[in-house]
């Protein structure tokens, strides 16, 4: 039996995210980095199951909080503490992967059991879905710092560092 | 002369029909090997996940290329690294225990049971079952990983 959750019900349609990567997976995704149709980024993150279902956290992040907790620079727990929109999104999924009980989550309404620990860094290897784009792959495991060196260097010699970004998120949606 | 088929051999083929590869695979020479159970004997042990009821999982494999690994059992090649990766699973979430297992087993694999994949840094490899093999015979459940002294930072 899964723990009540204190949260609104909400219809939300995830059928249109794509996976980029796992980024924790023990025989199944544990930790998943997802795009939506607009090209916002989303954490897919495991915390309970019983018999029928897994219930599954979703928060909106930032690209740059992304990379900085692949580089150990954040831990889990302060994403999942502070999500982009300000809640999370919490549902249910069946073995015939239905998603149900979709609820809109406050980060501080969640079971304690449901947190990550505050020293939760990153001593994973992501793996990519084989359809996601290598340029997205690139964004997301490039150690943050590397990135913006990367970029001032980019940006030195003139190259347009936005127009790669916008074909970045272009190339994670479509 | 007739190959050994795989215990999930179906499952196997529907994948490689979405256009899924099995990895290189390799005998296993009785190499030991660990892997995560449930010491509770009304869970099943030893199921890849692609079998489990209900599948941790997101998508629909329909839509989106899955791996074979779902058909895979997960092993380490040493306690300490399977030790390491479950308290590193542990800081990220406090119910692990109920999706993979509290306790360490240990066996051996031979050449009968199946074939294994290469092992990675952190001591992983999937091991792909030969039909007839079933490792709850085999492995034994030799420790509680859940029994560790150190400090819950949850909170």
């Amino acid at each position: 039996m899964m723990k009540k959750i204190k949260g609104f019900d909400i219809q939300f349609d995830f059928s249109r995210f794509r996976r980029i990567a796992d980024l924790i997976a023990f025989e199944g995704p544990l930790l998943s980095h997802y795009v939506s149709d607009k090209g916002d980024d989303y954490l897919f993150y495991w915390v309970e199951n019983d018999e029928h279902n897994n219930r599954w956290l979703a928060l909106r992040v930032s690209l740059s909080s992304l990379q900085k907790y692949i580089s150990k620079e954040l831990s889990l727990r302060q994403l999942i503490d502070s999500p982009n929109d300000g809640y999370l999104y919490c549902f249910d999924v069946d073995n015939d992967l239905n998603y149900h009980n979709v609820l809109l989550v406050q980060p501080a309404d969640l079971p304690i059991d449901y947190l990550p620990s505050t020293d939760s860094f990153y001593d994973f290897e992501p793996i990519p879905a084989d359809d996601a784009e290598e340029l997205m792959t690139y964004e997301l495991t490039i150690p943050f710092k590397e990135h913006s060196r990367l970029e001032e260097i980019l940006a030195k010699i003139g190259f347009p560092v936005l127009s790669l970004k916008k074909a970045v998120s272009h190339a994670a949606v479509f | 002369m007739q190959m050994t088929k795989f215990k999930y051999q179906n499952e196997i083929d529907a994948l490689v029909a979405f256009g899924c590869q099995l990895p290189e695979l390799y005998a296993p020479n009785g190499i030991p090997a660990c892997r995560f159970a449930f010491s509770n004997s009304g869970r099943q042990n030893h199921v890849p996940q692609y079998v489990a009821s209900p599948k941790r999982m997101l998508l629909d494999i329909g839509k989106n290329k899955a791996s074979t690994s779902l058909l895979a059992l997960s092993c380490f090649d040493t306690a300490v690294h399977a030790e390491t990766f479950y308290q590193n699973l542990k800081k990220a979430f406090h119910n692990i225990s109920s999706a993979i297992g509290d306790s360490l087993s240990e066996g051996s694999l031979t050449d009968a049971d199946g074939k294994k994949t290469a092992t990675s840094a952190n001591g992983h490899f999937d091991f792909y079952e030969y039909e007839g093999c079933d490792l709850n015979k085999t492995f034994l459940i030799t420790k509680d990983l859940n029994n560790n002294d150190e400090e819950d930072k949850r909170i």
